[in-house]
This record gives C-alpha cells, structure tokens and sequence, in this order.
C-alpha cells in the first residue's frame, strides 16, 4: 500500500485527514499528468509539412493514362465505364501493315485512334476500365494530387488531335 | 491578419461600453509593463506603491472583461462575464495575501526595493527564504495569478465549449485581437511579477561565478591572455566559453540524435539529455548574468508553464474553483503569513513550532465532527 491509499483510507474517518488527501491527490496527478505531456512534448513528430513535404503513396488507384501507342481502340474501356467519363474515336487505318503497325504486345492495330478523352471529373477510380483492356496500355498511376480550378483542365486528352485538342499525356 | 478583418457591432449592444472593454482589458494588462525593474536602474516609473499598482491595475482587465459581458447583450457573453468577476473577487484575496508576506520581509511596496533585498545568489532569492513558507506561498501565488488572467485550468469566463467564447463571443476584428494581446501580456506580465517577487529579479543566481579562483574564470582567462586581449576581457569571456562549450555539445548530442531516429531502438535518455543541453542555453543568462536579459529568461518560463498547463489540464468546475481558492489558498495564505510573521519576530523554532500546533488542534477538532441539522433538530 503506497502513501496515497494509505491517506484515502485514513481520509474516510477522518475530515481533516481528507482535506488534507485531496490537496496531496491533486498535487500528485497535476504533477504526474505534466510529466506525460512534458514527454510527449519531446517526442518526434509524426505529422509533415503536408504541400512541401510528401509522402510516397504506392497502389493507390489514381489518375489514369493512357499510353496510345499501344491502344488497339477496341472501345472495351468505354463499355465498362460505369459513369462513361471515357470517349473515343477511332478510324480505319488504310495503309495497314501487320508488320508495321502492331503493338508492343503483338496485337494488330488495325484502328487508328483519332481522339481518346477522359473527363476525371466523372472517373470514380473503380478499376474496370483497366481490367478490361487488352494491351494493358490504359493504366492507373499512383498520382493523386492533380485537382484544378478550371473544370475543363480536368478533361485529358490523349491524342494531340482529340476534341479537346490538348493533347498532352 | 485580425486588424483587417471587419469589425462588427451588435445592434443591440451598448456601444459605448463595447468600444471601451477591450481597451480596459488591453490597459489593465500591459498597465503593469510600467512599474517592472528590468535592470539596474532600467524602471520605467520607479512607484513607491509598485506592489499595491500592480494588483490594482491588473484589476481593470477585470472590468472590462465584465464591461465586455455586459455591453455584447448576449447571454453567453454575460455568462462569461460574471464568471470572471466571480473568479476575480475570489482569487484576489491568496494573491494579496501570498505578495504580503513579501511586503513583510522586504520593508518596501516598492518593485525595486524587492528585487534589491534578493542580490547576492540563489540563496538570496525570496522563494528559497523562510523555507519551506515562502516555497509554498510562491505556488499558492501563481495559481492564483493563473485564475486572475482566466488561463487554463481556470479560463471558464471563455470555456470554449461551454460558452461559446464566453465575453468575447460578440467581438470580431481588432476589438477581438486587443483581448487576445490583453490576455497574453498577462501572461508574460504574470511572469514578470513572479520572476521579480520571488526569483530574484533581473539578479543572476551565481553572481560570484565569474569572479574570485574558479575554473571557469581560469578557462575565459587564459584565451583572453593567449590571443593577446585585455585580461579584463576574462569575464565576458568565459561566458562566452560556456556557451559555445553547451553549444557544441548540444548540436553534438542532436547529430547523434538524428542518427538514432533512423535506428529501431532509440535511446529515450540521449532525448531528454539533448533537450536539456538545448535548455541549458537559456540557463546561462539566469546563472551568470544580471539584467533584463535574466528577467526575460524567468519570465518565459513562466509563460512555457502556462502553455505547460494548457496541454496537461482540463477546465475545473466551478466548484473546485471555488474550493481551490477558499479551503485551500486563503488558509494557506494566512498560515504562510502567520508563519513568516512569527520567524520574522521569534524565529523559526517558534514559528514551525506554532505551525505544528496548529495542524494538532486541527487534527484533534477534525475527530469531533460537527453534527448534522438533522440530528440537532430531532
């Protein structure tokens, strides 16, 4: 039995003995409950610098791209789209070349790909279009931090000729 | 950023008093600014009544917390308002009778005469005198002091989430900003009365370090002599010496520190002595200095208390508010004053002697509870 149950005790018989306990009780917690924070305060911080300092996030399911290079414009990634927030335009190529034209996974790319847009205003991140795609070339980064002012900057396109006529990738 | 914000008046308000509150509550704080001995002959207004100013003026951010409550006519604002009127009257009465046995033993109301009575080193500073009286009415003094400027765990005139805001729920702007700066110069005022009250004033705690046979002065004199400077150079030197020695060691202590963050075991004591290094810094002046410098130092402890407190305690109830000040700060107070009177007069034999009788009588009368109405009625 250390020194404040002893008090306690003797406080429940006695007034004085119990004034005398509260005034030691708190003394002893104010005291105690400063030494934690005084130790918290010398721990290191876990929060960071959030705009100036990131962390690495990996698998997250973030911005898509598409690598156009290898898309046989075989429209399944609009199909899928759930919130169709993907177009896309395509016509015959008439100089074909099974040779020449095929792309890094040996699929022919028989459709030329006019304009491919994706509004991320309506993306809702859900994967499908990426599952669905043959050549693997729509995908989904890990970047996570492109929101703008301007409703229309959300709008990529990636084809220099596409109806948005950005063009950049 | 809250001098450009707009400044709005209710319509309902009491204009006039609206307008005068937060400039009472800034006045009564930086009021005290006045009268403080910063340094040898560093006094702004050397008042004879220092002491007696200082609770007086400190009094008037009471009234225009309370002129706030009254004037905003919104029943929260009001609410905060008698609260802190209530918490006023209450905590003024330990915090004179803490300063008066000060009064006592100094002779003087005078701020400069109470720091001159503590020259001469630590054991001349007042909390340390008539121990352990003097110890204990120096704690009784800061929480009342900390209940007197409505800082945590006694701020219930603001209770944040009790009263939205409390008496400044109504001000916006500037108006709002001059009790924010009210309230924090308080505090740092606070201090200030504290530091020179009871830890000496602008006077440093090892005066007769730097002079006489001691290493230190050995170490500042030789390089003044080897690098050709006036021997004279000595004192400020070794100061010099001690801090750059602390310095060094402290950045030392946080490369090795920085290290150990990446390691899985980190060494909790090389922490704690880094961060002690890193505080040893602003030791050097309260040791080894005399001026406003020392003053500044003790008085930003005070205020880092403050803050101390703030992250440790939650907000009492205004019952044990009112106990804390009433069973436990009033009798402590007058035990202290009766206990420094009587060493004061007969000694400390007596007075430790009268102390423990005292508590006896207590003791004994405690066994004896008084009986209940119910009792005596039947």
């Amino acid at each position: 039995m250390n020194f404040s149950d002893w008090l306690k005790k003797q406080g429940q018989k006695n007034m004085f003995v119990n004034y005398l306990y509260n005034i030691w009780w708190s003394i002893y917690s104010i005291a105690s409950g400063m030494g934690l924070t005084f130790k918290e305060m010398l721990k290191p911080t876990f929060t960071i610098n959030y705009p100036f300092e990131t962390l690495e996030f990996t698998g997250f399911r973030g911005k898509l791209v598409n690598y156009t290079a290898d898309c046989i414009s075989c429209n399944k990634c609009v199909v899928a789209c759930p919130v169709d927030c993907i177009s896309l335009e395509s016509r015959d190529r008439e100089d074909f070349d099974p040779q020449k034209h095929k792309a890094s996974t040996g699929h022919p790319l028989r459709l030329e790909l006019v304009s491919y847009d994706i509004d991320m205003n309506k993306c809702m991140y859900c994967n499908l279009c990426t599952e669905v795609c043959p050549t693997e070339c729509l995908v989904m980064t890990d970047d996570i931090e492109y929101s703008s002012d301007d409703r229309d900057d959300m709008t990529i396109a990636f084809c220099e000729d596409s109806a948005t006529g950005i063009g950049r990738q | 950023k809250l001098l450009l914000k707009e400044d709005l008046i209710p319509r309902k308000a009491d204009t006039l008093l609206f307008w005068l509150a937060p400039m009472l509550a800034f006045a009564g704080a930086f009021g005290i600014y006045v009268v403080i001995p910063w340094g040898p002959g560093m006094v702004p207004a050397n008042l004879d009544v220092g002491l007696v100013y200082v609770v007086a003026i400190s009094s008037l951010s009471t009234v225009g917390i309370i002129m706030a409550g009254w004037a905003s006519n919104n029943k929260y604002a009001l609410y905060g308002g008698f609260r802190s009127a209530a918490q006023a009257v209450s905590f003024e009465i330990p915090l004179m009778v803490s300063v008066v046995p000060i009064v006592m033993y100094s002779g003087s109301l005078n701020l400069t005469e109470i720091t001159s009575i503590q020259a001469g080193g630590i054991q001349n500073w007042t909390v340390l005198r008539f121990f352990p009286f003097f110890f204990i009415g120096f704690f009784a003094f800061f929480i009342s002091a900390l209940a007197e400027v409505n800082r945590t765990p006694f701020d219930m005139p603001e209770g944040d989430q009790e009263i939205v805001g409390g008496f400044h729920v109504e001000y916006s702007g500037i108006r709002f900003g001059m009790f924010f700066l009210g309230e924090y110069a308080a505090m740092l005022a606070v201090g200030l009365i504290a530091s020179v009250a009871f830890l000496g004033g602008w006077h440093s705690a090892w005066p007769k370090a730097l002079s006489g046979f001691n290493p230190i002065k050995i170490i500042g004199h030789s390089i003044a002599t080897s690098s050709a400077m006036k021997p004279a150079m000595g004192t400020s030197l070794a100061t010099g010496v001690i801090a750059l020695g602390i310095i060094i060691v402290w950045l030392g202590t946080n490369a090795i520190y920085e290290w150990n963050i990446s390691q899985y075991h980190q060494s909790e004591y090389l922490r704690y002595f880094n961060v002690f290094m890193g505080f040893s810094i602003f030791l050097i002046p309260v040791v080894f200095g005399n001026g406003p410098v020392n003053l500044f130092v003790k008085a930003f402890f005070f205020v880092f208390v403050m803050f101390w407190l703030r992250w440790t305690l939650p907000r009492v109830r205004p019952d044990q508010l009112m106990f804390t000040c009433w069973k436990v700060l009033v009798p402590l107070g007058f035990i202290n004053l009766a206990g420094i009177g009587l060493w004061m007069a007969c000694g400390p034999l007596v007075a430790f002697l009268s102390l423990v009788v005292f508590i006896l009588i207590l003791g004994v009368l405690s066994m004896f509870p008084p009986t209940t109405e119910a009792s005596t009625s039947s």
